[in-house]
């Protein structure tokens, strides 16, 4: 039965087997169903993003241009909100992956019997991020924390510090307890490019002159270039997404000290119901994800 | 060709089996006993430990009263109540009956999603009129049934109270009161009493907090009232100065949850608590240790102290109970809320152990033990009668948002309160245009 819906379904005219055709018509399901799932609802929040369409207003739903789009040019929270996702992205990124540099390199060279080290570390990475949220928000409790604890036994301050109330500390909070659960997810990636440097590689660097930071400059790092961009691009994706951590310690405060702009979307679709103005800011966010995004499937086919 | 035919009908025949087997083969007939009629509640109550137990036992027992109606019961966690019912709703899918909290019943009425009950509900249920209007009322009609009351009363710490000097019998009455007691007691009591339970989080809950406090500063002038915007008020800039005093003297936590000062309650390092009815069995559940005897001999409740005006206010922060619209059992919704909210079996298995008094005109007749509590007593007495509203409405959750910036701004910087309210009065203004 299957040859014969392989002979007059897939066969070209001229009776040769087309496996691309084969191919393509295998992955079309998937595709379709993707397309619906992933596609439409891009398309839906693009079409609201056009109307007035707050929930809790129904009798003022009406098509509105680009009027959305006009009011988030001087909506200053929105502006906050942008600025604070590129800081705290970059910020995490640049962090961690320092962060999952050393730690790779540190424990590129324990001793075999301590290699269980490796698989503690990644504990982090595994903890959901609410929990590190809730975890952190009671580190940094102006009353309980023990960050503050520790600061003021080691006289670093005077006295308790209200982490997740002001302005500046609240965001140093909430990129500590991101970098804490993602530097293991740098040092994962970087181990394995570790692993695959040859070793006569380095060798030669040695017996050249080289010096140890001589050679992790001219030799791991080149050999490190490719993983490194890719694993920080990815984080740049996901930490522009992400949510539950700020959301549980700081709920974007104080005032918008906090305030992503995903957070800010998650107000306005679901605590204020606008859903038309939530979509036009969906849709300027998806613009700025789309070209990160590119990027980052560019990287995956550069031949670092 | 016969074949290739025989096989397109291979695969329709095989194609019509699945559609059978998943069940897909158009609308599923009415049961058998069409009298039975299942009624969907969505609630928080049934998800928390504190209430479990208490309301699977009332709804056991109201479908034991009433065989024909069935109660499906589906937990909602409280933060995601309203966000969960706007997407049942929207989606076409909302419960017969839900339990919302303060600004929820006129958000959702504002949406269309609700219907009216002035005609719906039993008139065997009797509640009084502000509380009605303060918790439903939308454009002429009452969208809400009052379940139980959520209103902040003064709870103050006799304990402490007498510990800092002070007459434990004597609590504020007054503002004034209020701010020489805290001055008192900080200076004598240990480090690690916090003296007030103040929520300044940008919540809608944060405002609930912090409104009867403004309208003390306002001598009642609502900063909202209608269209009407007055955040910058003098009224408002005293409260501004107050609230940034508090913080500043370390009088309070900043950006504290009030849920998060309760644990402090339990360990009686709070002097003077804003909090429901419940707190009562708040405390037990946090400090099993603790018996009644114990929370009557520290704790005392009375209604938040009076700005320059003499009046005492709380704000509305009800449970209550919603009908859909869209529901096709409304009468047996409405049955079912009005037996949750009034029937005598409820408030002494939910409303009495749990801790919250009732709304019902008899109902302490009906069950005296709500008198035995000098706790409910002053709810009932001193609190409820002072409830007023917020501005709920379809800009609510909006304003709230830029008033408790502003308050956070005004608490966690030294910029000038006078600008950071005119911001706000700005913002407030643009959407209330």
């Amino acid at each position: 039965m299957w040859g014969r819906f392989k002979n007059t379904v897939l066969s070209t005219e001229n009776g040769e087997d087309n496996s691309t055709k084969l191919a393509a018509l295998l992955i079309a399901p998937a595709l379709a169903v993707m397309g619906f799932i992933i596609v439409y609802p891009l398309l839906e929040a693009l079409w609201l993003s056009f109307f007035n369409y707050q929930l809790t207003k129904p009798d003022e739903y009406a098509f509105a241009m680009a009027q959305n789009y006009g009011h988030m040019l001087k909506d200053d929270v929105f502006w906050i909100a942008l600025k604070n996702t590129v800081f705290f992205t970059f910020a995490t990124v640049f962090i961690g992956l320092l962060l999952g540099l050393l730690m790779a390199l540190a424990i590129d060279h324990i001793a075999e019997r301590f290699a269980s080290i490796r698989g503690l570390i990644l504990i982090p990475w595994v903890v959901p991020g609410i929990v590190v949220g809730y975890l952190f928000m009671y580190m940094f409790d102006v009353e309980v924390g023990i960050i503050n604890y520790f600061l003021l036994k080691a006289n670093i301050i005077s006295k308790y510090l209200p982490w997740l109330m002001k302005e500046d500390l609240s965001m140093i909070a909430v990129i500590a307890a991101h970098v804490w659960n993602q530097a293991p997810f740098y040092m994962l990636m970087i181990t394995a490019g570790l692993k695959a440097i040859p070793d006569d590689v380095k060798e030669a660097a040695y017996m050249e002159g080289a010096s140890r930071w001589e050679e992790f400059c001219h030799v791991t790092l080149p050999y490190l270039k490719g993983i490194l961009v890719i694993s920080s691009l990815l984080m740049i994706i996901r930490n522009f997404n992400n949510f539950p951590i700020i959301w549980t310690m700081t709920g974007g405060g104080p005032v918008y000290a906090t305030t992503t702009s995903v957070i800010y979307i998650y107000r306005e679709a679901f605590e204020q119901y606008n859903l038309g103005y939530a979509s036009a800011v969906g849709v300027v966010w998806v613009a700025i994800l789309l070209i990160v995004s590119v990027v980052y499937v560019r990287s995956l086919q550069k031949d670092f | 060709m016969i074949m290739q035919k025989k096989g397109v009908f291979v695969w329709i025949a095989m194609a019509l089996f699945a559609f059978v087997l998943t069940g897909c083969g158009g609308p599923s007939k009415p049961a058998a006993d069409s009298k039975v009629v299942t009624v969907t509640f969505v609630n928080w109550v049934s998800a928390e430990e504190g209430t479990r137990d208490k309301m699977k036992d009332v709804i056991a027992q109201f479908e034991k009263e009433n065989p024909n109606i069935k109660i499906d019961s589906k937990t909602v966690p409280v933060s995601d109540m309203m966000k969960q019912l706007t997407i049942m709703s929207t989606g076409g899918n909302p419960p017969d009956v839900a339990q919302v909290q303060g600004d929820g019943a006129i958000t959702l009425a504002s949406g269309g999603f609700l219907e009216p009950i002035d005609e719906l509900l039993p008139k065997t249920y009797v509640v009084p009129q502000n509380i009605l209007d303060a918790s439903g009322l939308w454009k002429g009609k009452h969208y809400a049934i009052p379940w139980t009351p959520n209103e902040n009363a003064l709870w103050y710490n006799k304990k402490l109270m007498a510990q800092a000097g002070l007459d434990p019998n004597k609590p504020p009455k007054t503002m004034e009161e209020l701010d020489q007691m805290v001055k008192q007691a900080r200076e004598r009591l240990p480090q690690d009493v916090v003296a007030l339970q103040l929520d300044t989080t940008i919540r809608t809950i944060g405002l609930f907090d912090q409104w009867p406090f403004m309208l003390n500063f306002t001598k009642g002038v609502p900063p909202i009232d209608g269209n009407k915007v007055a955040v910058n008020s003098e009224g408002m800039l005293a409260y501004g100065e107050w609230i940034r005093e508090q913080v500043k003297q370390g009088n309070t936590l900043p950006g504290k949850k009030y849920g998060e000062f309760r644990t402090m309650a339990a360990q009686n390092r709070l002097l003077f608590g804003f909090d429901g009815s419940y707190l009562h069995g708040v405390l037990k559940s946090l400090n099993p240790a603790l018996t009644d005897k114990d929370i009557y001999e520290t704790w005392g409740v009375t209604a938040i102290p009076a700005g320059a005006n003499g009046k005492h206010y709380t704000a509305d922060g009800n449970h209550l109970l919603v009908i859909f619209k869209a529901s096709k059992n409304k009468e047996a919704a409405a049955k079912f809320a009005e037996y949750l909210a009034n029937n005598t079996y409820s408030l002494t298995k939910y409303h009495l152990t749990a801790g919250f008094v009732p709304f019902g005109a008899d109902a302490s007749k009906r069950v005296p033990q709500f008198n035995e509590s000098p706790l409910n007593k002053a709810f009932i007495n001193d609190v409820l009668p002072s409830v007023i509203s917020l501005p709920y409405g379809p800009n609510f959750a909006k304003a709230s948002e830029i008033l408790m910036s502003g308050v956070q701004e005004i608490i966690t910087t030294d910029k000038p309160v006078p600008e950071i309210l005119n911001k706000a009065q700005s913002k407030l203004e643009e959407i209330y245009k």
